[in-house]
């Protein structure tokens, strides 16, 4: 099976004044095409530095990133976004939903960006599979933090993403409700036959992925498959 | 790579627009209403000083009652008289501050004297009480005084009033001169007399 994501001796590096900060350094691995990863690690060691560099939402100092077949050092700003928009989805701890837009608006608009003409018409789809159905004209302020996230859920996926990233989406929820949300998760998941990388701090969660990525210090310490399928 | 989707064009910023403000509706109107009242306040400020400015412009004759206006402390010297004489002033005036006094009741009060020669007003009217008396004083050789002044000394036109050493009919009411503002009205009211009048007065002396 191809590599979706190769990463290849990163590192990143922070300058304060004169003094330098390395958050990572000597990153080198590799996503397949449809797996479920995680990566896995304490708080300051990298995780959600690696995640932005290998979505190309930043800069690494060195080293390179392949993203779906594609070079990001090779591609501005303009091209970074549109490739974002077209094979990446994102799932964030605290939602990141737009705030005036309601629960369907906010499915939509990755959708409408694209060009997609019924994109109202297949965001209901996806609200529903959710189970937010008859909640499509509610705002963020009005669902509670896991029908937020679902509503995320349903926006990653709505541009039917090649790769999704999802940094710890279940940090800021209770542990039933994270178990569903992470329930959610694979099982849309497995539908779309996205490729998922997940930062958590819950080795119970990363043990339910096929391979794990440890980090510590802003370095490796471990790359390992699991027997998860 | 190939380019997957086009800048969003403005029927979308439109929408996006539309979905921001529903979101919000009160605070949106809030915010229009606010910009709409600043604009407003903006504009009647302007309009109220360009209308304040034309009317100004419009009325400024009328208010000085004349085309122009010059004003000394002092008598002219020979050349400053020949400099005015070749302006063709057509109307002069002396005028000054005094305490004048009426006969009938021994009343007195400090007032304006204005001796007035030549057609002045040049534009707008002397109000009076009667109508013509301010056309007509001149040749009467009569006084018109302040009609808030006749009113508080029970003083009416016939009556006699004493400038200085002169003494000069009553000719009618004076309600509204050009130059005379209602301030300085209600501090020394004001007298007109003909200028021929003046020197009887004898209230009127140069420094040597």
């Amino acid at each position: 099976m191809s590599n979706i994501l190769k990463i290849n001796d990163l590192e990143k590096t922070y300058t304060s004044g004169s003094k330098k900060l390395t958050v990572i350094s000597n990153i080198t691995f590799e996503v397949e095409q449809g797996s479920v990863f995680s990566i896995v690690g304490p708080s300051g060691s990298g995780k959600t530095t690696l995640l932005g560099l290998c979505a190309g939402l930043d800069y690494p100092t060195s080293g390179s990133i392949e993203l779906c077949g594609t070079a990001l050092h090779d591609l501005n700003e303009d091209e970074r976004a549109a490739l974002r928009n077209k094979e990446v989805g994102f799932i964030f701890q605290n939602f990141q939903l737009l705030p005036t837009l309601t629960a369907l608006e906010n499915v939509i608009v990755p959708l409408e960006l694209q060009g997609e003409k019924n994109a109202s018409k297949f965001g209901i789809a996806l609200l529903e599979k959710v189970g937010l159905g008859d909640r499509l004209h509610h705002y963020p302020s009005q669902l509670s933090g896991g029908e937020q996230q679902r509503v995320a859920l349903a926006r990653a996926f709505s541009n039917k993403p090649s790769i999704l990233f999802a940094d710890e989406p279940t940090g800021n929820l209770d542990e039933e409700t994270g178990e569903k949300v992470i329930q959610l998760l694979f099982e849309l998941n497995k539908e779309a036959g996205t490729t998922l990388v997940i930062i958590t701090h819950d080795l119970d969660l990363a043990n339910r992925t096929q391979q794990i990525l440890r980090l510590k210090g802003g370095k490796i310490i471990s790359n390992e498959k699991t027997s998860a399928i | 790579m190939s380019k997957i989707y086009s800048k969003p064009n403005f029927q979308w910023l439109l929408k996006m627009a539309w979905r921001d403000g529903k979101a919000s509706l009160s605070r949106l109107l809030l915010f229009m209403a606010s910009i709409i009242l600043g604009i407003a306040a903006v504009v009647s400020i302007q309009l109220f000083s360009d209308n304040l400015k034309q009317n100004i412009k419009l009325q400024s004759k009328a208010l000085m009652g004349a085309d122009f206006v010059i004003d000394s402390k002092q008598k002219p010297t020979e050349k400053t008289q020949a400099i005015i004489d070749s302006l063709g002033a057509d109307a002069s005036e002396v005028n000054f501050v005094s305490m004048a006094a009426f006969p009938k009741n021994n009343g007195t009060k400090l007032v304006k004297v204005r001796a007035i020669e030549g057609a002045f007003p040049f534009y707008g009217n002397i109000t009076t009480t009667p109508k013509d008396a301010g056309a007509t004083y001149q040749n009467l050789g009569g006084a018109l005084v302040d009609a808030t002044l006749l009113l508080q000394y029970k003083i009416i036109p016939g009556d006699s009033i004493k400038i200085g050493e002169l003494t000069l009919p009553i000719i009618g009411e004076l309600k509204a001169i050009p130059g005379s503002t209602a301030i300085s009205s209600s501090v020394a009211p004001t007298v007109l007399i003909p200028f021929r009048f003046l020197d009887e007065t004898e209230l009127l002396q140069y420094r040597k």
